[in-house]
């Protein structure tokens, strides 16, 4: 058995208790550091808010006094920028805002850029990235050594946001992959023709990025996707044809319908249901033939949603109620059935 | 109204005293629900001085085809004095009243006129917009009497507007935003927008909690609250569902800013009572101008 000394033992203690008190002297002066630095934060941008909204808002009444001459008034200068940038769209004042960026802040991301620590190299980077720096890419590129896919990922945000040209070259070269809603909010700053572009030569992407592609294609609700979408409806993934109807279906426009008529005797049920969703973009007359075949369909999403969309229709209650008279499917009339209760109870 | 109709078709239509009550409950109505009310007033000038006999029957036939002519919704009484008559335009600005009068003096004029009595008469009208609930229904029949004995052309139509000053409503307009750079510009917007016949009072809120605690919302003015649908405590979805429960909420104007674009997200804000949805960023000046259509509307 292990002995120790009785004053061992309050060596011990006293020698945490002394840690203790060191930790707790530290945390106390980093507290009190972090208030003091927010408060004179607080303190610059309470004086210095009417100056920019006069800059931001009324004619150009720049002032020197803007100009932040300490790392918290750059802070505080950054906070102010990122409310107005986050809140309001105006040309004006984002021009505004990338101009003084340029001016007085490139100089002081680019040493961020520099520093060994890793929280201020990536503050700098989405900074550079919200105030349009492009001069600063190139020292974004130097500064990722390590490949950090947080890193990799914000240089790419940037190269999306300022270097269009670039991220397409990139995103067809890049190895790894990220996630979906990384490659979203990367497609997301792209313009349609942009995407169209990427589009067209989809297979060189990232699977996650394929479907990413097809969804930020969608909900832009451009027209002049369509086309490129309904040759997508040809893949031999089938994750990639139920993106494509989700998203012909978010843009709401059926342009020929044979396109989609093979997708109503599909053995995959998803493609069914979207093919029921897409319907209610398309006359009754040239549909109802092939709602009434989805209505008696084995599986129970496709048949709701085939019911709802003849409901949908003026026409629909009248069909359903000859359907009901017609068909001995029974789950079907009970379907059936259960929309017409529905659209009783609404009336 | 139905029987008002049938009694003026055999010519038996309310008196000037009768009417009074009726205007003194209208014009109440005007602050609250903010719809004007127009009193026409019309009066016949025969050429010359013709008997007793054939003048009642001119004033009966001018009576009966001005009944023909109101519709459901407006009242038409017979003034003090011969060949005189008011009609109470309910919902109708001076606008809808001179296209009225002028209606009625092209039928009158016209060679199809339906008047089957061998005397020539020329009408002159006055139209008076109410807009504001201090005017007296003595002071319209005053003023009638006064204006009438100026007009000097047969068919001359004349707009009195002494009665269309609006009374200056007080308007409350809430800013509900945890960002206080952006709350405050939003509060600059608002107070930098010039609206007639509105005296606008801004607050801003940094929390939906902040907000429902205080006493500020429980008054009867006019409300706009603008606000953002995720704050601190009380989330603006809380706050639209508390106010859209209370007893008064027609009061409460509502914009909702969010940074969801999903027309999922904005069916649902607009089921639950969101007038206006503001997707964030958003442009002041468009902001500006959906705010100076709500106030137009009210």
């Amino acid at each position: 058995m292990i002995e120790f000394s009785i004053q061992l033992l309050l060596y011990i203690i006293a020698i945490l208790l002394l840690f203790c008190g060191v930790v707790m002297i530290y945390l106390i002066y980093q507290r009190r550091y972090e208030e003091r630095k927010k408060h004179v934060m607080e303190k610059y941008i309470q004086n210095t808010k009417i100056l920019w909204q006069e800059y931001f808002l009324e004619d150009d009444r720049f002032t020197v006094t803007l100009i932040p001459k300490n790392k918290i008034q750059i802070l505080a200068v950054e906070h102010i920028f990122l409310s107005y940038l986050r809140n309001i769209s105006n040309p004006i004042i984002q021009q505004k805002i990338y101009t003084f960026a340029q001016m007085y802040l490139k100089e002081y991301y680019q040493n961020e850029l520099k520093s060994r620590n890793w929280s201020k190299k990536m503050n700098a980077m989405y900074r550079i990235a919200d105030f349009r720096i492009k001069e600063l890419i190139s020292t974004c590129e130097v500064s990722i050594k390590r490949k950090h896919s947080i890193e990799v990922f914000q240089l790419f945000k940037i190269y999306s946001i300022l270097e269009k040209e670039k991220f397409i070259q990139e995103i067809w070269l890049y190895n790894d992959s990220f996630s979906q809603s990384e490659y979203k909010k990367l497609f997301s700053y792209l313009e349609v023709e942009m995407l169209q572009r990427l589009m067209e030569k989809m297979e060189r992407l990232q699977q996650a990025a394929q479907y990413a592609l097809i969804d930020t294609v969608a909900a832009k609700g451009s027209m002049d996707v369509i086309e490129g979408l309904e040759d997508l409806l040809a893949s031999e993934d089938t994750e990639i044809r139920i993106r494509t109807l989700r998203g012909l279906e978010r843009i709401g426009i059926i342009r020929d319908l044979e396109t989609y008529i093979p997708f109503v005797n599909s053995s995959i049920w998803e493609e069914r249901l979207m093919v029921a969703k897409l319907f209610r973009y398309a006359p009754l007359t040239y549909t109802a033939e092939h709602l009434e075949k989805l209505l008696q369909d084995s599986n129970w999403w496709v048949r709701s949603q085939a019911a709802s969309t003849l409901i949908e229709d003026p026409r629909g209650y009248q069909r359903l109620k000859e359907f009901i008279a017609t068909t001995n499917d029974q789950y079907a009339i009970d379907m059936a059935n259960e929309v017409l209760g529905k659209r009783m109870r609404a009336v | 109204m139905d029987t008002l109709i049938k009694t003026t078709q055999k010519v038996d239509i309310l008196k000037e005293n009768d009417i009074s009550p009726f205007f003194d409950v209208l014009k109440a109505n005007i602050i609250r629900s903010h719809m004007e009310l127009t009193v026409i007033f019309l009066k016949a000038t025969v050429s010359n001085s013709q008997k007793n006999s054939m003048i009642e029957d001119l004033e009966e036939q001018i009576a009966h085809f001005l009944v023909s002519e109101v519709r459901n919704t407006d009242m038409l009484f017979r003034l003090e004095g011969c060949l005189r008559w008011g009609i109470l335009l309910t919902q109708n600005g001076e606008e809808e009243g001179n296209a009225f009068l002028n209606r009625i003096f092209q039928l009158v004029k016209s060679k199809d006129s339906p008047f089957k009595i061998d005397l020539a008469f020329t009408l002159q009208g006055i139209i008076a917009e109410v807009k504001n609930d201090q005017v007296m229904f003595e002071d319209l029949i005053g003023k009638q009497f006064d204006v009438f004995s100026q007009l000097t052309e047969p068919w001359e139509i004349e707009k009195v507007t002494s009665f269309k000053t609006q009374p200056i409503e007080r308007v409350k307009v809430s800013i509900l935003e945890e960002n206080v750079i952006f709350g405050e510009v939003l509060e600059l917007t608002v107070q930098k927008m010039v609206v007639d016949h509105f005296q606008l009072e801004t607050k801003v809120f940094s929390d939906g909690h902040e907000f429902l605690q205080s006493d500020w919302y429980l008054s009867g003015h006019t409300h706009i609250v603008i606000m953002n649908d995720i704050l601190p405590r009380k989330n603006g979805l809380n706050v639209l569902h508390t106010l859209r429960q209370m007893a008064n909420q027609k009061k409460f104007i509502i914009y909702m800013m969010t940074n969801r674009k999903s027309q999922g997200d904005m069916i649902y804000a607009y089921e639950s009572g969101v007038d206006e949805y503001l997707i964030k960023p958003f442009d002041l000046n468009l902001f500006q101008a959906q705010l100076k259509r709500t106030f137009a509307r009210l």
